[in-house]
């Protein structure tokens, strides 16, 4: 049974919400114009090519990626998670990469999901949860669509983490 | 039948608590997101990529009937996924239209007690507005690639958290709000058959015996 009551404030709190709506910002995010923003989640060097976690809030939804960038080049994107919501659920990210530093993945503490990202160094396409695609120019997409089919395994000798970032989550 | 109103009523009241809404395809809130079109967009992009790749669904992307939903943003394994972030018209200034609409029928209900038998009036708009971003994770059934006929297995998935309300969360007038995490899944099957070399929906019989 509804109490109606209680009905009305929650609609009058809806509203209140709505008549000034804009996603704020978080500490550690840059404002990249409007209501889109991107936290840093920590980066790290593989010989001439640097690779960052990053997570691109825009209005209701937020992107878990990967940009990689070879000698100073522009950064390319790499989707590993898109949430329905302005934030990402709390997460251990490692940054795998090979003996030969040649290939990376990066796998997460999440169950079932284990693996996000597979990337060989210089390529112009990688692995996602959302398929095989090419890298992509900007951290906003306005969709992303496909299924995972497999990344390509690593044998543990030959690989180490280089790095480990957490994120607490935005809630 | 699952209305949006009890959805919102929830997420802002302050006695709030994590609800699972798991809503099947003959609920209401499910016919209302079926006929959105950047769902139809969305499920269009999963059908033509099965007609495109169908081996691969049959591989990878099975229905696995123990899988449930639950309270969780982690994604679905094993689904062909479909991530549409903030569609057209569920900006705040579309919503708010719908919302005024709703409010100013819910404060009528609760004022004036002739009143009380009447619904509040929840537009198809604030149903999708209060989606906004959504997921959607497809497997098939089964799956004929010789015959191209499928029965696809669409799950759409959408949370609505407090972090959707940006520094609003922390505005007193949501002081009394309790805000807490609203999981929304929405579930139906669709019968599809590209032997003509186009993806055509199949109409279900009223038996509803499928294939």
């Amino acid at each position: 049974m509804r109490k109606p009551a209680l009905k009305v404030l929650s609609v009058l709190l809806g509203l209140a919400w709505l008549a000034g709506l804009s996603p704020g910002l978080a500490a550690g995010q840059a404002v990249i114009e409007g209501d889109r923003s991107v936290r840093d989640l920590g980066s790290v060097q593989v010989d001439d090519a640097s690779v960052r976690l990053l997570i691109a809030y825009s209005g209701d939804s937020a992107l878990l990626e990967l940009a990689v960038a070879k000698s100073g080049g522009p950064e390319r994107y790499i989707p590993m998670f898109g949430s329905t919501y302005r934030g990402i659920p709390s997460v251990t990210l490692n940054v795998i990469v090979s003996k030969s530093k040649d290939q990376l993945w990066v796998q997460s503490s999440w169950p079932d999901s284990t693996v996000l990202a597979y990337y060989r160094l210089g390529a112009d396409t990688a692995t996602t949860p959302f398929g095989t695609m090419g890298l992509l120019d900007t951290p906003f997409p306005k969709l992303l669509s496909g299924g995972p089919q497999g990344f390509p395994q690593f044998d543990p000798s030959g690989v180490w983490t280089l790095a480990s970032f957490y994120h607490p989550g935005d809630e | 039948m699952t209305t949006v109103g009890d959805i919102l009523d929830e997420f802002f009241s302050p006695f709030s608590s994590e609800n699972l809404w798991v809503m099947p395809e003959d609920d209401n809130y499910t016919k209302i997101v079926r006929k959105w079109d950047p769902v139809i967009q969305s499920t269009n992009r999963a059908k033509f990529d099965l007609s495109a790749n169908c081996s691969a669904w049959q591989s990878s992307y099975v229905s696995q009937p123990s899988w449930k939903p639950t309270m969780t943003n982690t994604p679905k394994p094993g689904a062909y996924r479909d991530f549409v972030p903030s569609p057209p018209g569920t900006d705040p200034g579309t919503c708010l239209k719908a919302f005024v609409v709703y409010v100013g029928s819910g404060v009528g209900k609760s004022v004036i007690p002739g009143l009380s038998p009447l619904p509040a009036v929840q537009t198809d708009k604030l149903y999708t507005c209060s989606i906004g971003s959504f997921n959607i994770y497809t497997t098939v059934d089964a799956v004929d690639c010789g015959a191209k006929t499928a029965t696809m297995n669409f799950w759409m998935y959408n949370a609505m958290s407090r972090t959707s309300f940006g520094k609003f969360a922390s505005n007193p007038a949501f002081a009394a709000s309790g805000m807490k995490t609203q999981y929304m899944w929405w579930n139906w099957v669709e019968n599809v058959d590209w032997s003509s070399g186009t993806v055509k929906t199949v109409p279900k019989k009223a038996s509803g015996g499928g294939w």
